[in-house]
């Protein structure tokens, strides 16, 4: 499985009407994933405490759970190894953006699923053939 | 390839990497059977090979123990808060 950053921010930020028991499963059993995910989820669990969305101790731990999950459970692929052909994925699709397209290509290249909660990247990965994990 | 792969394997763990001893105790049939397989088997690196994918696996499943756990104690953010979060960010400067 290929997991995007929204999947893994929503585990983290422990996000209502996922199914959680699912996506620890997928997690114990390793997935793939691309190093920008680390960013890509610090920066919105900072934005979620900047909007007070979350308190200050609840977005620490969502960070400290995300590092864990990244460094432990993830398999990471340094985005510099795939960027030429992101970017040619991403040319053909004008609503994506590189970052939607670098968890795709990984998807199809590795004929893995995706687990991703973003709608918009989920209808063009579907539309691609990749399929999907349902969380 | 596979011969070249395997010996490439051997020689990183063999000469570069410092290795430890662990002993396994079989049944004498199941030890003589290895013995006739010695062949075919390269019952070192496959051995090798399993306990580190063991090890692996089980530092996972701690590792999501140990998340599910502090999960526990965290209040909940509504459905689609990670996604918008995620999506302003990438479709900034669109």
């Amino acid at each position: 499985m290929v997991i995007d950053s929204s999947a893994l921010v929503a585990y983290c930020l422990n996000e209502k009407e996922h199914d959680i028991a699912k996506i620890s499963e997928l997690l114990k059993a390793g997935a793939i994933s691309s190093d920008i995910i680390v960013v890509e989820s610090a920066n919105a669990i900072l934005i979620a405490s900047r909007r007070g969305l979350v308190d200050k101790e609840t977005a620490e731990k969502a960070l400290d759970l995300a590092d864990r999950l990244a460094k432990i459970n993830l398999k990471l692929i340094p985005h510099s190894e795939t960027i030429k052909d992101v970017f040619d994925l991403a040319k053909k699709e004008t609503k994506l953006t590189i970052y939607d397209a670098l968890f795709i290509f990984l998807a199809k290249k590795t004929a893995s699923y995706l687990a991703s909660v973003d709608e918009r990247q989920s209808k063009i990965a579907a539309k691609m053939g990749i399929k999907l994990v349902e969380i | 390839m596979k011969l070249i792969y395997h010996q490439v394997y051997q020689i990183v763990y063999q000469k570069c990497l410092p290795m430890s001893v662990v002993s396994v105790k079989v049944s004498p049939k199941v030890k003589k059977e290895m013995e006739e397989l010695k062949d075919r088997v390269e019952w070192p690196t496959e051995i090798r090979k399993f306990i580190e994918s063991r090890v692996e696996q089980a530092k996972r499943e701690e590792s999501v123990g140990k998340v599910e756990r502090v999960l526990k104690t965290m209040p909940q953010v509504p459905k689609g808060t990670a996604a918008r979060l995620v999506r302003e960010s990438r479709d900034s400067g669109h």
